[in-house]
């Protein structure tokens, strides 16, 4: 396990460097720079944009900007914010609490709810029950997710007013409450970004779920276990879901980048501020270092999550581990 | 004496168009001590016979509300889940076909033989962990101690077995159900799970119910042998009378089918056609269409199981004109 471990993380490094190369070419091939917009500007003056180039190197060839860059990354430095006028790093820093607090709700929904579901429909395939949630999930499935969150904006938020709609704490009281009442608000902001951005996937692994519990429920040890005596609870959740559960975790480790795509649009609707939201207003504003430090930092987290997956299969599958 | 289990008008249907009549009215008994085995060709219902006395036959197959299986004076089949529970791995226990497919992949032969324990006794996590090591022991598989947590992949389908008859006696049931145990298995493993099977037997004090379709696997176990053909059975008698001299031509036929050591070499002979499809059973005796010594009334009409000296027969030879059972 250790060994397999260490040769994935080795691996991960190598990614992550062809992720950040790749982004960095993207960006150069993109026309203009991060000064095109200043330059445009007829109130600065020609040497004083110039002058900029040179403080941040632009005006250098392309593969010592490269070199530097990917310098400065192996040191942890993710470069400047021209935007920001700081450290791309703390533009990042600022917003990426809130992505991954994002991220793992929607994972939590994503998975718990799937799981959930899948299960009960697999458990009653073909019944009334089944059949609705089945067409719930493909309905669910095929919505635009910007689609989707506008949809829930507008019902939770405007018409019933059950939950606030936008960012991710209370602007005006949040800093006055006490500790408890601080989370309890955060969690009410939380809900509607997280049910949008985990209810596809929610849909997607109720499916996959519903079609591989259906599978182990045939399973001759399914039979031998009814045999034994035990209770359909314990034949179910110990024998049908462990083995039920093996396909879905490969969904898991693809529900990583499907998650940071979906945070860009989930994030926009409803003003969360985070990574997406940053990644996308950066290169709007074709603020390199902070696309790139991003991008990197999305292919650390992708490639974490896959990791994770893989552990979780070998944990779960002892048929996956490697003969001692 | 009442038989410890009876099963009677045993009728197990699956739902389709039209319906397939897998077990179709069988009666049998079993008592304290006893080994019947079930022999017949696949598709002779033997395996959803075995499956139905425990009520395991899954949607969209269904056992017929006029058959009885009677255990302990009451039916089985009737019986609430959770009373059904009480008795399946502890009353009544079952050894499957394919051990590598019956085992769950993904739990320790620890956890596989604790949980039957666990389920229908009190007993600690500790004391059910020693009494899974005497178990494996008991199916002498060694380093017993050191397989607990072992997964089934690790093992071979020999030891697989094995542990599938550990589980099957860990509540030390009254009735053991063995479908085909060794049909998975090389030779020569085989040999050695009969074996272990009749000395356990014997040890425990159980009853088993041997089903298979090798006529040579049960000589050396069974006391008494029902053949079934077409959802039925055709012809019930002690071993001995079978071996000896089988009333009905698809016993026989089937006994020609098995080599042996004890006569002198001929060509094995196969039984022409196949095992007819449990959805149309052909009209009259059901084995007629490859029976070489049919007449006319075994295409029209359908015989009973008689009983005759030797054994029961369902078999209009025993009839005048053609009469040829003993």
């Amino acid at each position: 396990m250790h060994r397999f471990v260490a040769a994935r993380l080795l691996q991960a490094v190598a990614i992550v460097f062809l992720v950040g190369t790749l982004t960095f070419l993207l960006l150069q091939l993109a026309p203009g720079d991060p000064l095109s917009s200043t330059s445009s500007s007829l109130l600065v003056p020609r040497t004083v944009v110039e002058q900029q180039r040179r403080a941040f190197g632009l005006d250098r060839p392309i593969l010592e900007q490269y070199v530097r860059y990917l310098g400065n990354l192996a040191r942890g430095d993710f470069g400047y914010s021209y935007r920001e006028h700081r450290p791309a790093w703390h533009a990042i820093r600022d917003r990426l609490p809130n992505t991954l607090l994002l991220a793992a709700a929607a994972l939590v929904v994503t998975f718990g709810l799937g799981i959930g579901l899948g299960v009960a429909q697999g458990l009653r395939a073909g019944s009334r029950v089944d059949d609705v949630l089945s067409l719930v999930s493909l309905t669910v499935y095929s919505t635009p997710v910007f689609w989707l969150g506008i949809v829930l904006l507008l019902l939770f938020g405007e018409t019933l007013r059950w939950l606030p709609v936008s960012g991710a704490t209370d602007p005006v009281v949040y800093d006055q409450l006490s500790l408890l009442a601080q989370a309890w608000d955060r969690i009410r902001h939380l809900t509607l970004p997280a049910v949008t951005l985990g209810a596809i996937g929610a849909a997607a692994t109720a499916r996959f779920q519903r079609a591989a519990m259906l599978d182990v429920i045939r399973q001759d040890f399914i039979r031998t276990a009814r045999a034994k005596g035990l209770a359909e609870r314990t034949v179910v959740l110990r024998h049908a879901l462990r083995n039920a559960l093996l396909p879905v975790i490969t969904l898991f480790g693809l529900a990583f980048p499907l998650l940071l795509g979906g945070t860009v649009l989930v994030e926009t609707v409803f003003a969360w501020p985070g990574m997406g939201k940053l990644t996308v207003d950066a290169i709007h504003g074709r603020d390199y270092f902070v696309v790139t430090g991003a991008a990197v930092l999305a292919a650390v987290m992708v490639v974490l999550g896959n990791l994770l997956a893989d552990i979780l299969y070998r944990v779960l599958d002892p048929r996956t581990r490697e003969a001692a | 004496m009442k038989p410890l289990l009876e099963v009677r008008d045993l009728r197990t249907t699956f739902a389709g168009n039209p319906a397939t009549r897998a077990v179709d009215g069988v009666n049998f008994t079993l008592d304290v001590g006893e080994t019947l085995a079930i022999v017949g060709e696949s598709g002779c219902g033997k395996t959803v016979t075995a499956l139905s006395i425990l009520g395991l036959i899954d949607e969209p197959g269904r056992i017929e509300p006029e058959s009885v299986v009677e255990f302990g004076g009451v039916n089985l089949l009737t019986l609430e889940a959770r009373e059904l529970r009480r008795i399946r791995g502890a009353e009544i226990a079952m050894v499957f076909q394919e051990p590598a497919t019956s085992l769950n992949p993904v739990l320790t032969v620890e956890t596989q033989i604790t949980e039957t324990l666990r389920a229908h006794r009190t007993i600690s996590r500790t004391a059910a962990r020693a009494r899974a090591t005497d178990l494996l022991e008991l199916v002498r598989i060694p380093q017993a101690a050191e397989r607990l947590g072992a997964y089934p992949h690790e093992l071979s389908g020999g030891m697989q077995q094995r542990v599938m008859i550990a589980i099957a006696l860990s509540c030390e049931p009254k009735v053991l159900i063995a479908d085909e145990p060794t049909t998975a298995l090389d030779v020569t493993v085989q040999a050695q799970i009969l074996e272990l099977l009749a000395e356990l037997q014997g040890r425990l004090g159980m009853a088993m119910l041997l089903i298979s379709h090798d006529l040579g696997v049960v000589a050396g176990l069974a006391d008494r042998i029902a053949v079934m053909y077409g959802g039925q059975i055709i012809e019930q008698a002690s071993a001995a009378a079978i071996f000896e001299r089988p009333m009905h031509p698809y016993t026989e036929a089937l006994l020609k089918a098995v080599p042996r050591l004890d006569r002198p070499v001929t060509r094995l002979s196969a039984i022409a056609g196949s095992v007819p499809n449990a959805a149309t059973w052909p009209d009259g005796c059901r084995f007629h269409p490859r029976c070489p010594h049919a007449w006319d009334r075994c295409r029209t009409s359908h015989p009973e199981l008689t009983p005759t000296a030797a054994g029961d027969v369902r078999c209009w030879l025993t009839d005048e004109p053609h009469r040829r059972v003993r």
